[in-house]
C-alpha cells in the first residue's frame, strides 16, 4: 500500500476503481480494513478511497492531541496528493465527526457527506462510554483486557448472542497488542472534545445520516441533535443494529450507500 | 426493621398494608429500597413485603458461593415465617430467577409469578457484561468506579441522556461503598450459574413476563425463551427501555402490575 506525506501526518491508503470519486473514513477502533466490503461493492463504479486514520494502521501514529480538524486537514490534504477536486465523503463514528469539518473548512471538495453512527457533539452517554474506554485502558493497558469491554457496546444483544464466531473474531481484531494506546488516547479526547453541533447548518451539501436504535455510544439523541441542525439532510434508521450496523444490517447498510452515492453523482 | 432467620441466612424486610399477600425480590445490585414506590402503591390493598437479598442491606454478607435455588428456600422460610401461605411473587433481574425456583420447588405456594428483566439463563452478552461489571469491581475494589462502568447498561441511551439527575441518583446508589463486595462477586456467579431452560415447562402458575426491548444484561432472548416455555404465561415488553424499565417507563409498569394483581387475586 502506498504512503503519502499529507502534512502534519503520513497517511497510508488504497485507491481503487475509476469513476467519480468516493472518499471513506473510518472510526476511533479501526483501519482502513474496516471498509473492504464497501470498496469491493464500490469499486466497479467509483474511485473508491479508503485509508488509516492517522494513529491506525500504517499511518503516522497521534503522539500529541489531535483533534478533528487536524485529521480533516489531513484527509483533504491526502485528496490534494491524489489530485481529487471533490469527492462523496462517507465517514463512520468519528470518521463522520471528521468529514464534517471538510465540508465546513472545503465545502466545494464535498459533493455529499454520508454518516454512518456518528455525532457532531458526542451525548452524555457517548461522552461517558467513550471516557470509560479510554480510563480502561490507564487502568489496565492490554488491548486484550480492554476488547471485551468494548465489543459488547459496538452489536446489538441480539447479534452478539446469534454470532459468537464472528464477536470472537471482532474481540480478537481489537485485542492486536500492536495497536497504538497514545493514539488511541489522544483520538478519544478528539472524539469527546468535538463540536462542529452550531456549524451544521453551513454545510450546504447534501447529507445522509444513519442511525443503529441500539447504539449507546452514537445513540439516537446524537442522531436528533445533528438532524435538527442538517439543513440538507435525510436520516435512515437501521431498527436491528447499535454501532457496527454497516455490519449488522449489511444488506440494508450497502444498498443505502449505492443508493445515496447513486443520487448524488455528477 | 425486622430481621429473621431464614435458615442459612437472616433476612431484613419490610411490610406494608393489609390483603392478599405480594412477596417482592430485588436485583443483584439492589436491596428493598428498590421497591419503595411498589410497597407505596400497593400497600393499600394488599399484604406487600420487600426483603434485603442474603448479601443486600442488612441481610447476612453470600460469603461463600450459593444458587438460585437456595435463594428460593430463603424466600420461602421468610414466608413460612411471616405466616404467608400464598403470594404473589415478583422478582426482578437475579431476583426473577430466584422466583422461578420458587415456583419449581413450591407451585402451592405461588398464586402467580411476575419477573422482570429476567431469563431462564443467562445469555452470551449477559454473561459477557457481569463478567465485565465483576472484572471491574476485582481490578478497582471501589463502587465508585464500578457505578461509573456500569450504570449506561441499565438504561436506555434516551433515559441516560434525557435524565441526568436520576443517573446521578442511581449511580450514587449503586457505589454505595458499604456494599458487601464478596456478596457481589458471589451472586454474580449466582445468577451465571442459574438455568432453569428444562424445566420451564413445569412452572405452573400464572406466569407475567416483562423485559425491555433494549437490555442487555437480560435481553429479548431470555425473554423469548421464558415465553415459548412457561405455558401460562403473558409477556409485557417495554419497547423504549432497558434493564430498568419499572423505573423508566414507570406509568406503564405500574398499571400493568396493577392489572395483573386485580386480576390474578382471589
Amino acid at each position: 500500500m502506498p504512503v503519502v506525506n499529507t502534512g502534519r501526518f503520513d497517511i497510508n491508503y488504497i485507491d481503487e476503481g475509476d469513476g467519480e470519486p468516493v472518499v471513506l473514513i473510518h472510526g476511533l477502533a479501526g483501519d482502513h480494513t474496516a471498509w473492504l466490503p464497501q470498496v469491493a461493492a464500490l469499486k466497479d463504479r467509483y474511485r473508491v478511497v479508503a485509508f488509516d486514520n492517522p494513529g491506525s494502521g500504517g499511518s503516522t501514529p497521534v503522539s500529541e492531541p489531535a483533534g478533528t480538524t487536524d485529521l480533516a486537514d489531513a484527509t483533504l490534504g491526502l485528496m490534494d496528493k491524489l489530485e481529487i477536486d471533490s469527492a462523496q465523503i462517507i465517514g463512520r463514528s468519528m470518521g463522520g465527526a471528521v468529514a464534517q469539518h471538510m465540508a465546513l473548512k472545503a465545502p466545494e471538495r464535498v459533493r455529499s457527506l454520508a454518516m454512518a453512527a456518528s455525532f457532531a457533539r458526542l451525548d452524555p452517554l457517548g461522552a461517558q462510554i467513550i471516557g470509560n474506554l479510554q480510563q480502561l485502558l490507564e487502568w489496565r493497558p492490554s488491548w486484550a483486557e480492554w476488547a471485551p469491554h468494548a465489543v459488547y457496546l459496538f452489536v446489538s444483544p441480539n447479534f452478539f448472542n446469534a454470532n459468537p464466531e464472528l464477536i470472537e473474531k471482532i474481540t480478537a481484531l481489537v485485542s492486536d497488542e500492536s495497536r497504538d494506546m497514545v493514539s488511541y488516547n489522544h483520538l478519544a479526547t478528539a472524539c469527546i472534545e468535538h463540536d462542529a453541533l452550531d456549524r451544521l447548518g453551513e454545510i450546504a451539501a447534501p447529507t445522509l445520516v444513519m442511525g443503529g436504535r441500539y447504539d449507546p455510544i452514537c445513540s439516537m439523541t446524537a442522531q436528533n441533535w445533528m438532524m435538527e441542525k442538517l439543513p440538507n439532510s435525510e436520516f435512515v434508521l437501521f431498527e436491528e443494529s447499535s454501532h457496527f450496523f454497516l455490519m449488522e444490517e449489511a444488506e440494508k447498510a450497502l444498498k443505502t450507500i449505492e443508493d445515496w452515492l447513486a443520487k448524488n453523482a455528477a | 426493621m425486622p430481621i429473621v432467620n431464614c435458615g442459612r441466612f437472616d433476612v431484613n424486610y419490610v411490610e406494608e398494608g393489609d390483603g392478599f399477600p405480594i412477596v417482592l425480590i430485588h436485583g443483584l445490585a439492589g436491596d428493598h429500597t428498590a421497591w419503595l414506590p411498589q410497597l407505596d402503591a400497593f400497600g393499600g390493598e394488599y399484604r406487600v413485603v420487600a426483603m434485603d437479598n442474603p448479601g443486600s442491606g442488612e441481610s447476612s454478607p453470600v460469603d461463600a458461593p450459593c444458587t438460585t435455588e437456595e435463594l428460593a428456600d430463603t424466600m420461602l422460610a421468610l414466608m413460612d415465617n411471616l405466616g404467608i401461605d400464598k403470594a404473589h411473587v415478583v422478582g426482578r433481574s437475579l431476583g426473577g430467577l430466584i422466583g422461578q425456583h420458587m415456583a419449581l420447588k413450591a407451585p402451592e405456594r405461588l398464586q402467580s409469578l411476575i419477573v422482570a428483566a429476567s431469563t431462564p439463563k443467562v445469555d452470551r452478552i449477559g454473561k459477557r457484561i457481569l463478567e465485565n461489571m465483576r472484572e471491574v469491581l476485582e481490578w478497582r475494589d471501589n463502587w465508585a468506579d464500578w457505578a461509573r462502568h456500569s450504570a449506561h447498561v441499565f438504561v436506555s441511551p434516551a433515559f441516560y441522556n434525557d435524565n441526568p439527575e436520576a443517573m446521578e441518583r442511581i449511580e450514587a446508589l449503586v457505589g454505595n461503598e458499604a456494599r458487601s463486595k464478596i456478596s457481589y462477586v458471589n451472586l454474580n456467579h449466582t445468577a451465571l450459574t442459574h438455568d432453569t431452560s428444562d424445566r420451564l415447562g413445569e412452572i405452573a402458575c400464572p406466569t407475567l413476563i416483562m423485559a425491555g426491548r433494549q437490555d442487555p444484561i437480560c435481553s429479548m432472548q431470555g425473554t423469548e425463551e421464558l415465553a415459548a416455555g412457561i405455558p401460562n404465561s403473558k409477556t409485557v415488553v417495554f419497547e423504549k427501555s432497558s434493564h430498568f424499565f419499572l423505573m423508566e417507563e414507570f406509568d406503564k409498569s405500574m398499571q400493568t402490575l396493577t392489572d395483573w394483581f386485580a386480576r390474578h387475586t382471589p
